[in-house]
């Protein structure tokens, strides 16, 4: 067995999405839980009291009636010896029944004892059991069981404990990975650091977390045992003819498949439906257990309403536009979430606009709907322009050609941002490729260009690396010339810079600049580092809490913001800080999508919050050109001191 | 790469060792010995004896099995008790029809799974939950039952293929592929659910992962990242389903010849445990064995070339 070191890092955007995707409609799982469950109380109760309700003994046969269908003396009719299907169905599953308990009993009670055990020691213990369920599990079942069944003349006891023996190494699996998980939480440490016994956090803390994993468990192996119970019986080695089993009334009847199929529907269906329950019963326990998010797909982008006609016209002054953008995600009670809110962002071209705020302010989900790459459930409202082109509810098709070809993407971390299994040449020749038009042979020569342009010192030695093989700047630098394959015009940057180290991060925000400036490429720049905003950007938008709050040239917001946001943020900026003072920080943290209050969002963590902020929504106005801000005592306040 | 097969090569002798083992000593609980199956119930006591000793049978069962293993070693799995035909020329004779139905099965289980998965991933919503439940239901349906179904719709209903018997490839391709419809369609079915779910699961994983969004936002086109990069991204965690699935189609593979009459192993091991046919038995289940060895190492070696990176255990 071999792991993948797969990023566990996603999105920002993915974590806000996960909360709220789960599905309404339990009440649907439950019901068909009811039904899977009564049917395997039917079964039971029916099979266990078989002597007692049988109309007929197994091998009464009625020569007046053979192979006959249903009729009031025999209600399922008859097979080839005249005998009657029903109390063969009903004695019969009593021998597949009792099999199915019997090795499931075994493999769980096995299986978890064992696999506890091994979890909870870990060591060489451990790897000696893995190593013997490895072996287990890659024996075939049915043909070990053919010999022992040759052996033991046909002991189906013995045949049903070895199917639970080698089954139960698939619940050893199950249950010694939990238990390692739950042995690596916080609380067994802290358990174990507070002295108590080795048994002690065995018994209290971890046993009882495995409860529901014991039910899960019975209910995979009983169905797979049931299965095996039957193959054996239809290969006749389960119990000496005449006696019946579910498996050899399909053997027999498949006999005579020629001159009737009925005899095969009544034990066909009852091995069915009860296959389906054992699996049904796990399947649905297995769901309530992890929580199942709903499977939203890769790209659709739903449009919610239309968007109300522009005010402004696009001239060709800007570049890129986003006019009261909104995105929601659903919920699981059919609600919605409003990730951001009204969202309007100019960008000219050759500018860089850097997008501030701390985390959760929406700036990502900002940056990715512009690509309609934010979550695949979203819903997204308003109007996104490129060119005077709008982009929002366009089709996959037409976002292709916008998409690294117009407007490019450069993500937060490098090293889970390129494909892990494919050579970075190759995976920049496909972007090549894919916006250029050009052949394999001068696609791989533009691809080691581009990575000449980024400045990498030996392009062909890093085109034939996998991801994983290169540095995080390293890395970063790919990303960024696979942003250039296309040509693009504007270059979406979701925090290019957070994730490396600082004297990378140096680099990196020099190759942007000089690549602006080489290509008078514009920039949308998400980030919460007021010295790159400085450093590199012509205008701020500062977001918070899904809205933006002001926007202004660079230099005019370092002279003083005017909203008290912006400037708490800007006297939070660690670079600012005096040595020996405390460092500063806003107090309170932001107010999560959907607890969002009515006025303004920032009151109640703003020392200026007066009683006319919390009383209705705030609106963005402008104050001297190029400058907008929400906040209505923007004025009375005055700009912010620095 | 090479230490990582010799690891498995370690692995997978113990397994050799410990399956024809266990088989060895379940074989040697039967009341009634070889010399018994041999000689039938008329025999005398002195006949028996005199045959246990030829045979080695009075010997302690270590040393039986160590002569039995070196024989093996050499390729000599002894001689039938019922035909006296050498149990490696009995197998030789039925292999080809067990390797065409499970190899068959293999691809078309592991073809089908993994394109439905990665579609359902891909597309997600109403339809993609659809082809959860049926993949769940294929899993559900033992796989006799399916073939017992097929034959009654495609040739009592449509009699459009044959039922039973096996044509071997060499003989007509036409008619080994005719007479491997059925019983590949039987057997595919639940491993085709096994992989769909995992490959839906692991595509779900891929897809949801930052570098898809990277490229994505970057024009990649959409089946390029879907069946190529998300795909090989997501093999590696297939594979380990496709190893576990190869076990499971050669159980199934008993059953499957049974119901279409396919001179197989399956059907060898079935006749030999009726006649108690113990070489043969100890034969069949070894080679199995040995089949599943070699199904996960070529398993593994074609996903290295697939996923480099590939963190060893």
């Amino acid at each position: 067995m071999k792991v993948m070191a797969e990023p566990a890092r996603k999105a920002p955007v993915a974590t806000a999405e996960r909360a709220a995707v789960r599905k309404p409609r339990v009440w649907r799982r439950w019901a068909l839980l009811a039904v899977a469950l009564g049917w395997l109380a039917l079964v039971l109760t029916a099979t266990f009291a078989a002597p007692l309700i049988a109309p007929f003994g197994p091998n009464e046969q009625d020569a007046a009636a053979l192979l006959q269908g249903p009729s009031a003396e025999h209600l399922l009719g008859t097979d080839n010896l005249g005998r009657d299907l029903l109390s063969r169905l009903l004695l019969g599953g009593r021998v597949t029944m009792t099999g199915v308990l019997l090795a499931t009993t075994v493999a769980v009670v096995l299986g978890s004892l064992i696999g506890v055990t091994a979890g909870y020691l870990s060591g060489l213990v451990d790897s000696l059991l893995a190593a013997v369920a490895d072996i287990l599990m890659s024996i075939p079942v049915v043909v070990i069981l053919v010999s022992i069944a040759a052996v033991t003349s046909r002991n189906v006891t013995v045949l049903m404990l070895t199917v639970g023996v080698l089954g139960s190494a698939g619940v050893f699996r199950v249950f010694r990975a939990a238990t390692l998980e739950l042995r690596q939480e916080l609380f067994v440490t802290a358990a174990r650091a507070s002295g108590l016994s080795g048994f002690g956090i065995l018994r209290r803390h971890i046993l009882p977390r495995l409860g529901a994993l014991v039910f899960i468990q019975a209910a995979v192996i009983a169905s797979l045992a049931l299965v095996t119970q039957v193959g054996l019986g239809f290969l006749n080695i389960d119990v000496a003819p005449p006696a019946p089993s579910w498996g050899n009334m399909v053997a027999t009847a498949s006999q005579t498949i020629y001159a009737s199929v009925w005899p095969l529907v009544a034990p066909g269906l009852a091995i069915a439906l009860t296959v389906l329950a054992f699996s049904l019963v796990g399947d649905i326990a297995q769901r309530t257990r992890t929580g199942h998010a709903r499977q939203v797909g890769l790209g659709k982008v739903r449009r919610r309403a239309s968007a109300p006609e522009p005010a402004k016209t696009d001239d060709g002054s800007r570049v890129l536009v986003l006019d009261g953008v909104s995105v929601s995600v659903p919920t699981a009670d059919g609600g919605a979430v409003t990730l951001i809110d009204d969202v309007s962002i100019d960008v000219r071209p050759g500018e860089i606009v850097g997008l501030v705020g701390e985390s959760g302010a929406g700036k990502s989900v900002t940056a990715r709907t512009v690509l309609g790459v934010a979550a695949g459930d979203a819903r997204v409202s308003g109007s996104i322009r490129y060119r005077g082109v709008e982009l929002l509810g366009a089709d996959e098709r037409a976002l292709a050609k916008v998409r690294g070809g117009e407007i490019a993407f450069v993500g937060q971390d490098p090293m889970v941002s390129l494909s892990p299994t494919i050579r970075v040449g190759a995976q920049l020749a496909e972007a090549v490729r894919t916006h250029r038009g050009v052949g394999r042979k001068r696609a791989a020569e533009i691809a080691l260009d581009l990575l000449a342009q980024v400045r990498i010192p030996d392009p062909a030695a890093v085109a034939a690396r996998y991801p994983h093989e290169i540095s995080g700047g390293m890395a970063q630098r790919v990303v960024i010339a696979l942003a250039l394959a296309g040509e693009p015009s504007v270059i979406i940057a979701d925090e290019p810079t957070t994730a490396l180290d600082v004297s990378v991060q140096m680099q990196i925000l020099d190759l942007l600049r000089s690549l602006r400036e080489e290509r008078s490429l514009a920039m949308v720049f998400v980030t919460h580092d007021w010295g790159v905003v400085a450093d590199l950007c012509d205008r701020a938008v500062v977001m918070y809490a899904g809205q933006v709050v002001e926007t202004a040239p660079v230099a005019d917001l370092f002279r003083g913001s005017r909203h008290p946001y912006s400037a708490a943020l800007r006297e939070a900026d660690p670079h600012l800080q005096q040595p020996g003072t405390r460092l500063r920080t806003i107090a309170g943290q932001v107010p999560a999508p959907g607890s969002w209050p009515t006025g303004c969002r920032f009151a109640g963590r703003c020392r200026h919050a007066a009683d006319v902020c919390a009383a209705a929504p705030i609106t963005l106005t402008a104050h001297e050109p190029g400058r907008e801000v929400r906040c209505v005592r923007a004025d009375e306040i005055g700009p912010g001191s620095d | 790469m090479t230490r990582f097969l010799v690891r498995r090569i370690a692995v997978s002798a113990p397994l050799l060792v410990m399956v024809s083992f266990l088989t060895f000593v379940l074989v040697s609980l039967t009341p009634g010995d070889a010399a018994y199956t041999v000689l039938g119930a008329g025999a005398t006591s002195e006949q028996l004896a005199q045959l246990r000793d030829q045979m080695g049978l009075d010997r302690p069962l270590l040393s039986q099995y160590t002569t039995w293993l070196g024989h093996a070693l050499s390729g000599d799995f002894g001689a039938s008790l019922i035909s006296g035909q050498p149990v490696g020329h009995a197998i030789g004779q039925q292999l080809a029809s067990t390797l065409s139905l499970v190899l068959l099965s293999v691809l078309v289980s592991t073809f089908f799974g993994v394109m439905i998965g990665a579609w359902s991933a891909a597309r997600g919503g109403r339809l993609a939950r659809l082809v959860d439940s049926l993949s769940f239901a294929a899993l559900a349906v033992p796989g006799f039952l399916l073939g017992l179904l097929l034959i009654l719709v495609f040739v009592l209903a449509v009699p459009v293929l044959p039922a039973s018997g096996y044509v071997p490839l060499l003989e007509s391709p036409s008619g080994w592929l005719r007479s491997l419809v059925l019983p590949v369609a039987a057997l595919s079915f639940g491993g085709i659910g096994i992989i769909a779910k995992q490959s839906r699961a692991a595509m779900e994983d891929v897809l949801g992962s930052e570098f898809v969004v990277v490229l994505r936002a970057n024009g990649f086109r959409r089946g390029s990242i879907i069946y190529r990069h998300g795909l090989k991204a997501a093999a590696v965690r297939i594979q380990s389903v496709v190893g576990v699935m190869f076990v499971g189609l050669l159980s199934g593979s008993v059953l499957i010849e049974s119901i279409f009459a396919l001179p197989g192993l399956g059907s060898l091991a079935v006749q030999a445990s009726a006649q108690g046919d113990l070489p043969l038995i100890l034969g069949v289940t070894v080679v199995f064995t040995l089949l599943v060895v070699a199904a996960n190492l070529i398993l593994d070696n074609l996903f290295l070339l697939v996923n480099p990176k590939v963190v060893h255990r």
